[in-house]
């Protein structure tokens, strides 16, 4: 079984687990490098290795606070890597997070599904109430 | 008697004050409002020296703090005077990153203001 | 820096809830203090907050954009002026501007690229996003254009480009994106022109200033300040460096501890750092009432009267014994300042009124 990849995340750049065994595919936080390619450079290799041989399911998820219009290429070249997947007798389902008043990723998240072509859900979910101390 | 503990934050320092007699503070204190964040030391710290230990240890490890903060760990320094005067084991040991003589130095000017065993040391 | 040019440009961004200018090498590991900058201002509004994510957004790519397209770029050093990076909000309006230098040959390209994004409706721009990023190979070029069209589109207002050649080879390409809160642009406050955006850099960069911050002074405001020139520092132990990074905490904390605070609750002010030969200067200026300037100018002449080591004496001795005021804080800070900046140091107070002045220091380090 393939090794897991696991990328911790920065103050621009986002958390990364892939990991077959455990079943968890994940990309979460700010995706803000400016140079995309040289961070998900290890990303895309892991992945191009997956599909080739991917678990009967692959539930992929994201969950982005913010990303760079460089990043939204990388995630499309994710994306179109799991199609590969689907075409296959194995299932594929991305699950796209959003915090239910930010707009702006669940509308990214809308387009990016009118793009690929595998189940795609898009998810809100309450973000936890911070207390900022105030003087 | 509680022991104190405050997490380090984007302008506050890490804390740490043991009613087994060792005191810490570390990284960056710049708070907005000084007296509110030091408040709970100082009290903290009184109610320590009506009953200390035989032996305290007060250890600064600090990478930038306002002169505001300066003149605070001065006052707490004070207080623990009367313990040493009175025989106790009190020891100040300032810490300063490598070739951060900056830091060093301010510690040194620290100390040339209270009347603590006083020991700056390079880590 | 005069103390009439640091009131002046205090009252040009009169309008400005928040101003931001940073002039200078641009790179990447900023782009987080600049969302936590303008995170800390943008709830004074409601209009605005709606729109955090999408400032975030925008600020990020136009500074990248600035990284990206400086690569083959002749050193700093040989150009009449740094790239800029600046961050306005006046009323409910947000302005995002850049400036940087470009090969020649790209000014057609980017004029006709911008110009024709400038034609196109929402509708017609979000088909041109899905198009592009729909294919499945990159560009030649990285990001292929994507930064510009999410610009024009989030932004919901037209692109504003202007051209200013250098020389033979280079020209100043500055960029503004304008995101308006209001549904109505003509209720903007103000519309700040590009070129007004072209002659505050010039006017800067004629100073030698590396950063312009003006806007309401607190701790939210101060510390992703401090942070960004922790950033620039070559390392946090190096000793000039360092004792800059005091003075400048000092200086930027002296401003909401003195401030006057205007009926809006706000306490405005204004702050430079700047290049000085070898050397920086640091500059403040800001409200005070007029009720405690007689004492605190009175306390800035003494200590300014005195030489190094007589402040390293008295620093002590208020260090030990303290000296604290009814508005708090010993006069440390300033002692601070002064030593440390050699007695390089100047102040000034204007009056303005019956109830206020006008307070600049400058230290340099």
């Amino acid at each position: 079984m393939q090794k897991p990849l696991y990328i911790k995340g920065t103050k621009d750049c986002p958390q990364v687990t892939l990991d077959c065994e455990n079943q968890i595919f994940e990309i979460s936080g700010r995706s803000l490098p400016e140079d995309s390619a040289q961070f998900y450079a290890p990303v895309e290799a892991w992945l191009e290795s997956y599909v080739k041989s991917p678990n009967s399911i692959t539930e992929f998820n994201f969950r982005l606070d913010y990303f760079n219009s460089s990043s939204s290429r990388k995630i499309m070249s994710i994306l179109f890597e799991l199609e590969k997947i689907a075409k296959t007798k194995n299932a594929v389902k991305i699950n796209w997070y959003y915090e239910e008043s930010d707009e702006m990723i669940k509308e990214s998240g809308e387009e990016i599904r009118s793009i690929v072509k595998i189940p795609f859900e898009l998810k809100s979910y309450k973000a936890p109430v911070v207390v900022k101390p105030k003087k | 008697m509680e022991e104190l503990l405050r997490e380090k934050t984007e302008d506050t320092p890490y804390v740490e004050l043991l009613p087994s007699g060792k005191i810490t503070f570390k990284e960056r204190s710049l708070p907005e409002d000084s007296n509110s964040f030091f408040a709970p030391i100082f009290d903290w710290v009184s109610e320590y020296v009506k009953n200390p230990q035989e032996k305290t240890e007060i250890i600064f490890q600090l990478e930038y703090f306002n002169s505001a903060s300066a003149r605070k760990f001065v006052k707490i320094l004070i207080e623990f005077e009367p313990l040493f005067d009175n025989g106790k084991n009190v020891k100040v040991i300032w810490l300063y990153k490598q070739g951060d003589i900056v830091i060093r130095d301010r510690g040194i000017e620290i100390s040339k203001v209270i009347s603590l065993p006083f020991e700056v040391k390079e880590i | 820096m005069s103390p009439e040019f640091i009131f002046e440009t205090f009252l040009d961004l009169k309008k400005d809830y928040l101003s931001f200018s940073y002039l200078g090498n641009i790179h990447d590991e900023i782009t987080d203090m600049l969302i936590q900058l303008s995170e800390s201002n943008i709830d004074h509004v409601a209009e605005l907050s709606k729109m955090r994510n999408k400032v975030s957004f925008l600020m990020v790519e136009s500074f990248q954009n600035i990284v990206r397209h400086s690569g083959n770029i002749p050193v700093e050093g040989n150009l009449p002026k740094p790239s800029l990076f600046q961050i306005r909000n006046i009323g409910a309006t947000y302005y995002i501007a850049s400036a940087n230098v470009i090969p020649n040959v790209k000014t057609e390209m980017l004029k006709n690229r911008i110009g024709r994004l400038n034609t196109l409706t929402q509708e017609e721009l979000k088909s041109l996003y899905m198009e592009v990023l729909s294919q499945e190979q990159d560009g030649i070029q990285r990001g292929a254009g994507l930064g510009l069209i999410e610009m024009a589109r989030k932004s919901g207002h037209k692109l504003e480009c202007f051209f200013e050649p250098i020389n033979d080879e280079y020209t100043y390409f500055y960029l503004q994106i304008k995101m308006s809160g209001k549904k109505n642009p003509s209720e903007d406050e103000i519309n700040l022109t590009i070129e007004s955006t072209q002659q505050l850099h010039s006017k800067l960069s004629g100073e030698n200033i590396l950063l312009l911050l003006k806007g309401n002074f607190s701790q939210e405001l101060i510390l992703p300040v401090l942070k960004m020139v922790e950033e620039n520092m070559s390392s946090f132990v190096n000793v000039h460096d360092k004792n800059t990074f005091f003075v400048l905490g000092e200086i930027l904390q002296n401003i909401p501890k003195h401030s006057f605070v205007n009926e809006e609750g706000v306490k405005e002010g204004i702050f430079f750092m700047e290049k000085f030969g070898e050397y920086f200067a640091i500059t403040s200026g800001n409200y005070v009432e007029n009720h405690y300037v007689v004492d605190f100018e009175e306390k800035l002449n003494a200590f300014s009267k005195l030489s190094v080591s007589e402040l390293n004496s008295l620093y002590r001795k208020y260090l030990r014994e303290g000296n604290e005021t009814e508005h708090g804080g010993a006069g440390l800070g300033l002692i601070d300042i002064i030593r440390l900046s050699n007695c390089n140091f100047q102040y000034h107070f204007q009056k303005i009124n019956e109830a206020i002045s006008f307070f600049t220091m400058r230290a340099v380090v």
